[in-house]
This record gives C-alpha cells, structure tokens and sequence, in this order.
C-alpha cells in the first residue's frame, strides 16, 4: 500500500506559527478533512510547539547597576572625547593669539595642509602623522562614527545617490553607499589606525569590513584587525597587520603595499600575497591576476597609474592617465 | 508577540527619539526593559553566563552609540538582537570550542512511555535540542524563545526570509523525529525487559 503523504506538508507548522490566524485557520480545517497525515501529526506538532515556547522562554535577568554604570560610562565618555579634542585644541589657539589672527592661522593651516596632501606625489605615503588640528566628529570604524573631514569643493556626501550635508553627519550607517565629491578627501581613524579616502571614492563601511566601489582608499591599520577585510567587486584583501592602498576603477583594482602583509582572494578563487614594502598586483574584472609589480628600487616612481598635474577633472571619454579621477583609459 | 505591538514600539521609539536628540539617561529604560533578550541571545551563542553577561552590555553600548543610524521605520528589538548576534559570532569565532558543545550531551530517558507525552517532556526536549545543529538551536531561540516573526528573524541571521522558514521547519521535523526515535527505543527496551 503506498504511503500516504501531505500536499501541504507546512501548513501545520505556519498555521501554529501564526497565533491562530483566521485565514490560515480557515485553510487548515479544510486540508485536515482531506489530509489523514497532517490529522495525526497536528496534536503532536501543537504539544511540541507548547513545550518549546516554554522550555526556551528567557529567564528574567536584569541588569545590575554595575552594568549600566559601564554603558553609562561608554556613552557619556564617547561625547565628552570628541567635544574635548576640539575643545582644548581651540583654546590653545585662541590662548596664544587674538580672535582673528586664530581664524586667519586655521584657514592657512588648512589650506597648506591641503596643498600637501593633495598634492602629486605618487613615491610618498599621503598618510599624516598627526591629525589636522580643526577635528569635527569621530568616526570609529567598529563604532561607527565620523573623526575628521577634510572638505573639498562642496562640505557634503553622497549617500544612496542623495545629497547630504557632513557637518550634520553624526555615523556611518552599516550597508549605505557613500561618496565623496570630486577633490574632497576623508580620514576614517580608529585609535591609531586610519583610512584615507580620495579620488571619489565610494564605499561602505561596516563593522570590520570596508567595501570600495570606485576611487581611492589608504590604510595603515594597527593592533590587531583579525576580522577586517577590504571588499572589492574583484577581490577581498585580509589585512595581517599593515600599510596599504587600494585604487578602484570600472575594470580593475590596484593593490600597493608598503608595510606589512595582506592577503588577497580574487572573484575567481586565486590567492596572493603581498608580504614586500612596494609591492603591487592589478586584478581585472574577472577576478583573474593581471599583474604582480616587484618592489620598487630606491629612487624609482611607483607603478601607480600617473595623475595629469592641473588639470580639472574631465569625463569625456578621451581622457588618458588621470589616475584617481577617470580611471577607465589610465592602464 | 507582546501584547500590543503597536504602543510597544511607541514606547521605544519614544526613547530612541530622547537618544538622538543627546538626552543619554533614556538608555537605561530601554536597557532594563530588553537586557534580558539579549542577554538570552548571548548565552545561547556563547554557553557562557559571565562572557553573555560582556557580550549584552558591549550590544547595548555599540546599539547607543550608533543610535542616530536608527531609522525611525523600524522595530527596535529586532534591530537590537541583530546586533547582539553580531557580537556573539565574533566571540565564538575567537574561542572554536563553543561550536563543539552541540554535541556533547545524552538525551535522558523520557519521563513517561505515554508516547503522545513524549512532547510534553521539556527536559527530554531540552537535551535534543542541545543535540541539534547550532544554527538550528539558534531558529529555535528566536521563534520560540524570543517569538520573532519569521522576517524579524531574516533580518537578525542575515538571509531571506524563505530560507529561514525552510529551516525552520526542517529543523523542527528533526526534533519531532529524534523524539518518537527516543520513544521508540523506550518502548523496545521496556518490551524486552517484560519478555525476560
């Protein structure tokens, strides 16, 4: 005799899902006249249900004082740090010099900041030392909130294709895309680590990943980042404690490392790494190696594609070697 | 589900709003009110009463410091226990032997060999459970344990909301198996004592 089965064999389970939904209600009386399998098997699935619900009910535990002291601490801590940074480096300034000669020092400081870091030098790390002096907001790349801007040509962010202003930007939200405005640049710091974001960059930042849809990002992330990767259309890089950048156009991606190791796995399953200081790879579309670039020799300028000097940025189609701001006829 | 979801979601709303407008002192209500979900969460990924206890007050910080990310349009509970799942997985992933406790306990012999009692038994239920897969255990915790709707429970693990129902319900068909199994071989060896 063949054995006898249900059409509908989960609509026991969604029915008692429900919290007794009149539709599926309805819909279950119906197949239980024509269903002698779902008959048997409806007394014994609502005893398990009930026993479940009240073997996995949670235990009443509160928290204890000592916990929301803790949780107390780390907020309150969070907004004093940020207003200090900022305070106590303005009060150095406005302790030494009037009001307006301050302001007029701040805006060159700037601004020479700026022209340096923005500057053509390819054989050089961009990454500052020190921090600019004028901090706005701190951004915490596992808590998520913005440390310092350097604004471009407009104060402002591309999010989800939308226009927002960063001074009103408090945190980055895990899964959004983001993009900076042509000639902006954006430090992302974490104790001591950072990231430096150019060249349009787009990108989404969660709690230990990094994803770069196009432009420029620097890192030199230090202490331990086990769970941080880099995630690219092309590849995912594993950082091993290190010193590196990343440029991404429409069909590559370019790897350079100075200091330390990372690891990459392409979209097609390959494995490299980087363990040298200057040395690079370029990974196309197909997630395929195109390229491992040795060390550089002293004195040699690095395989970074070359960046037209002065020149605005221009989108037509022509345009060759503007590496970081067109990138689609640059390798 | 609570009672009234709707003034329920106010409520936190209501705090959430006092959050991001700088007022701190509204964390502690929504703290008391959800520490022990989430520590719940914590101690069924982390087996561990003193690291759930690390785990649910690092959830609540990173939640209240992100807090103006939160979009207004959502539930916060489930939003909430996401981020404590998070949490967890990346303790469990520092410290490999929790992912082996799934497998180190014995069901005990049912209470009774009534066999439509055998699902009534919670101690019997509690030890197979504990034999299950830990990704199963996990379906368990939410639905049943935590009652989150099968899309609360696709946003909290991260996958569509079919997979989870599919899961689910294998998983349960699972249990329901490894039960009448136990019973089974209670009545067989019941019968075999009689025959002697």
């Amino acid at each position: 005799m063949a054995e006898k089965k249900c059409n509908k064999p989960e609509l026991l389970q969604e029915y008692l899902d429900s919290h007794e939904s009149h539709e599926l209600k309805v819909e279950l009386d119906r197949h239980l006249a024509e269903c002698e399998v779902c008959r048997i098997e409806f007394a014994s699935y609502q005893k398990l249900f009930q026993s479940l619900d009240e073997t996995l009910k949670p235990p009443v535990v509160k928290p204890v004082s000592e916990q929301l002291g803790k949780i107390r601490v780390a907020l309150g801590s969070q907004r004093v740090s940020t207003v200090k940074n900022l305070e106590s480096n303005l009060e150095g300034f406005l302790a030494a010099f009037a009001k307006p000669f301050a302001l007029a020092f701040t805006i060159l400081l700037i601004a020479g900041l700026a022209a340096i870091l923005f500057r053509n030098r390819p054989t050089e790390s961009v990454l500052p030392d020190k921090m600019p002096s004028m901090a706005q907001t701190a951004l915490n790349l596992e808590k998520n909130t913005v440390e310092i801007i350097l604004p471009g040509p407009k104060n402002s962010l591309l999010i989800d294709g939308k226009n927002e202003n960063l001074d009103k930007l408090k945190t980055f939200a895990g899964n959004r895309v983001y993009e900076l405005p042509a000639g902006a640049a954006m430090f992302v710091y974490t104790g001591q680590s950072r990231i430096k974001l150019s060249d349009s960059a787009k990108f989404c930042i969660n709690a230990n990943n990094f994803e770069l849809l196009q432009g420029r990002a620097e890192f030199k992330l230090i202490g331990k980042h086990d769970d941080f990767k880099l995630l690219t259309e092309f590849a995912q890089v594993q950082v091993l404690g290190t010193v590196f950048s990343a440029l991404k156009s429409k069909d590559q991606l370019f790897l350079r490392l100075e200091q330390g190791k990372i690891s990459i796995k392409t979209a097609d399953g390959s494995v490299m790494m980087l363990s040298r200081p200057g040395q690079s790879c370029k990974i196309d579309a197909d997630g395929r190696f195109v390229d491992s670039g040795e060390p550089d020799k002293p004195g040699k300028t690095t395989s970074w594609p070359v960046k037209n000097e002065e020149k605005p940025v221009d989108h037509s189609p022509e345009t060759k070697g503007d590496s970081g701001r067109k990138l689609e006829n640059s390798f | 589900m609570t009672n009234n979801p709707s003034s329920n979601s106010d409520n936190d709303h209501a705090l959430i709003r006092r959050l991001q407008s700088g007022d701190t002192a509204a964390f502690e209500p929504l703290t008391k009110k959800y520490w022990h979900q989430v520590h719940f969460v914590c101690l069924k990924y982390l087996r561990d009463v003193e690291l759930a206890s690390d785990a649910a007050q690092e959830t609540f910080v990173s939640a209240f410091t992100g807090i103006s990310s939160f979009d207004l349009a959502r539930d916060f509970r489930p939003w909430l226990l996401k981020i404590a799942v998070n949490k967890s997985i990346r303790l469990i992933k520092k410290d490999q032997k929790h992912r082996t406790l799934a497998r180190e306990f014995q069901p005990t012999k049912p209470s009774s060999s009534n066999p439509s009692e055998v699902f009534a038994d919670k101690q019997l239920i509690d030890d197979c459970l504990a034999r299950l897969e830990f990704d199963e255990q996990i379906l368990f915790v939410l639905r049943h344990g935590l009652d989150l709707a099968y899309d609360e429970m696709a946003l909290i693990l991260e996958k569509p909301v079919g997979s989870v129902k599919g899961e689910l319900f294998r998983a349960r068909r699972k249990l329901k198996e490894m039960l009448e199994n136990v019973q089974g071989k209670e009545v067989e060896t019941v019968g075999r004592e009689e025959m002697q």
